[in-house]
């Protein structure tokens, strides 16, 4: 079901964590909420849940249209998972997952069969059945963070929200459980809201980038979009690798990606510059060049495939040409 | 030639078991096998004609059955000042956490004497009790007082720290997924602080079986009614009856020993200890 955030200002104390948020997100979306700590990315995502709430008066949140600002966590069926799982340590994996159904009124309690069933359903959707009568603790960081998956799962909510849900896991499974939960939104199809500082997460996993810092959206894009368009300077720094640097006998400070730096042979033609390979590291699918401007102590980085990097024969010392591509802007 | 043991990364695992054992045997079970040798020498005639007086049975059940009174008082309210203190922030806290810990650090004997100031007929409080036909000190309910008062810390001091590590986010998980604050306390909290819950009860229960201090100020001691056994012991000694008096101390130790046993076997039964 869709989001809307409306005007949203948190405060606390004196400091201002959410500083007049407007944002829609749309039915069936994934959504990610990326920003560096301290952006206020997570307080959104805790008052969207329920479990905090805006300064009074200050902002409104519609959830399918519907006014919810005011409802607690327990009546606003946003499913929640936490960074650090929260799963209830004394409950075996099945009475974790089986919590929501338990604690509803008996008028709209399913049955003790009900019950066993869809938590058995859930249990096979995030792929850990056979483990319902362990405790949390029987358990891998990755489980872990699918029995908290299933759990919220289980009250069929509204929307999902998922708070930083990689971030206590290693490398490797940080990254399967990543493609792991595309594919499973896709199955689902729940409106789901993640936050991440880990831009390459949320590039590669969401519909919808939502770039947050210091209380406030600085864009909201597809992956491209935020990537190859960035907004503000704030953006082109804090997405991706990229060189900030003044062309030589010019005053303006431009961005440009180490992609986006096209490598020529030094009598080149096309040549808009010229510089000097100062280092080269080629350990990895690409080289990266590390390149000082003449008459300049500005460097900036290039990546070439290393194919290219063999075929101009290059190494350090070597002058080279440059041409910029065409996004770069000043 | 010995066998060669696999290596540990934890060294002097005999030399610290060598102590253990040692240490408690000459501080703990020697003074206390003491007691059954002593009392061994009534033989069982002599022991059960001992201990089975009416003055005795009644000494028994009245501490017995105070210290399990007490001790379920002090856990409710153990919990329940254990919670304010760790969720709460409030002027004067930290006052009145320290204050839990005077019950330990006081004489017994001072506890006694303050609190049957306080209750008795012309007590502070006693005396607006006095009215209404109400009598504490001098009766079981003054009883009732010190072994709470004295209970009181084991149950709070064995709670915090359980409490302060309790993750918040449980409960915000309880509420997101449809749990009243009543279904999230009763089903996420509460049995996950039990066992420390039983184990503080057990503690101020231990204690209110031995007190002594206190109660002989208050209890007014009058045989039959507001005799506690530690008290007749000391009188069997002071009329030099040491038979009597070890074969009292025995059976206290008997029954102690095996109430313990008892809660230890049902924690470890019945409750399930989160390991993270």
């Amino acid at each position: 079901m869709s989001i809307v955030v409306q005007n949203l200002r948190r405060t606390f104390g004196t400091f201002q964590a959410l500083r007049g948020i407007n944002l829609e997100i749309a039915d069936h979306q994934l959504v990610a909420l990326l920003g560096p700590s301290g952006s206020g990315k997570t307080t959104l995502l805790r008052i969207i849940g329920g479990l905090d709430f805006p300064d009074p008066g200050q902002g409104k949140i519609l959830i399918n249209g519907e006014d919810v600002t005011e409802e607690p966590a327990a009546d606003r069926k946003a499913g929640f998972v936490f960074q650090h799982y929260a799963l209830f340590n004394h409950l075996s994996v099945f009475d974790n997952v089986a919590f929501g159904l338990e604690v509803r009124r008996r008028a709209v309690r399913p049955g003790k069969a009900a019950i066993r069933d869809r938590v058995l359903e859930l249990l096979r959707l995030v792929q850990l059945e056979g483990l319902e009568a362990r405790l949390p603790s029987e358990l891998s960081g990755g489980q872990r963070q699918r029995v908290a998956l299933a759990r919220a799962l289980a009250i069929e909510p509204k929307v999902l929200l998922l708070d930083e849900p990689f971030g206590a896991l290693d490398a490797k499974v940080r990254k399967d459980l990543r493609r792991w939960l595309r594919s499973f939104h896709r199955e689902i199809g729940v409106t789901t809201v993640f936050v991440t500082h880990d831009q390459q997460e949320a590039l590669e996993l969401a519909d919808v980038v939502v770039v947050m810092n210091q209380g406030q959206v600085e864009q909201v894009g597809s992956p491209q979009q935020v990537y190859d368009q960035p907004a503000t300077p704030f953006l082109y720094e804090f997405l991706g690798d990229v060189n900030k640097v003044r062309k030589p006998g010019r005053p303006d400070l431009f961005y440009v990606r180490p992609h986006e730096i096209r490598i020529l042979f030094a009598g080149d033609a096309e040549a808009e510059f010229h510089a000097k390979i100062e280092h080269l590291f080629a350990a990895g699918p690409s080289a990266r060049l590390t390149l000082r401007f003449q008459d300049s102590r500005d460097t900036l980085d290039a990546d070439i495939t290393r194919l290219q990097l063999e075929e101009m024969g290059l190494s350090e010392g070597d002058e080279v040409g440059l041409k910029l591509a065409l996004s770069t802007h000043g | 030639m010995g066998k060669k043991r696999p290596r540990s990364i934890l060294p002097g695992f005999g030399l610290s078991l060598g102590f253990t054992l040692a240490y408690l045997g000459l501080i703990v079970l020697f003074p206390l096998l003491l007691v059954f040798v002593k009392a061994s020498g009534l033989g069982w005639s002599g022991l059960l004609h001992a201990v089975s007086t009416p003055r005795v049975l009644a000494a028994c059940r009245l501490t017995f059955g105070l210290s399990a009174l007490a001790c379920l008082l002090n856990c409710v309210f153990g919990l329940l000042i254990a919670w304010v203190l760790v969720r709460y922030r409030f002027p004067g806290r930290g006052f009145l956490d320290a204050s839990v810990d005077l019950p330990f650090a006081m004489p017994t004997a001072v506890a006694g004497i303050a609190l049957t100031g306080i209750y008795a007929p012309n007590g502070w409080i006693g005396s607006l009790l006095k009215p209404y036909g109400i009598k504490v000190a001098f009766a079981p309910p003054g009883i009732l007082i010190a072994l709470v008062f004295i209970g009181l810390p084991f149950v709070v001091r064995t709670l915090q720290p359980v409490l302060e590590d309790f993750e918040i986010a449980q409960e915000e998980a309880a509420a997101s997924l449809g749990a009243t604050r009543w279904q999230t306390f009763c089903r996420v909290v509460f049995p996950q602080l039990a066992p420390a819950l039983v184990t503080g009860t057990t503690l101020a229960f231990a204690r209110a079986v031995g007190e002594y201090g206190s109660v002989v100020f208050i209890a007014g001691n009058m045989p039959g009614k507001t005799e506690i056994v530690p008290l007749l012991i000391i009188t069997k000694l002071e009329q030099y009856d040491y038979a009597g008096a070890t074969a009292l101390a025995a059976l206290m130790l008997l029954i102690s020993f095996a109430l313990l046993l008892l809660i230890n076997f049902l924690q470890r039964k019945t409750l399930v200890r989160p390991t993270t």
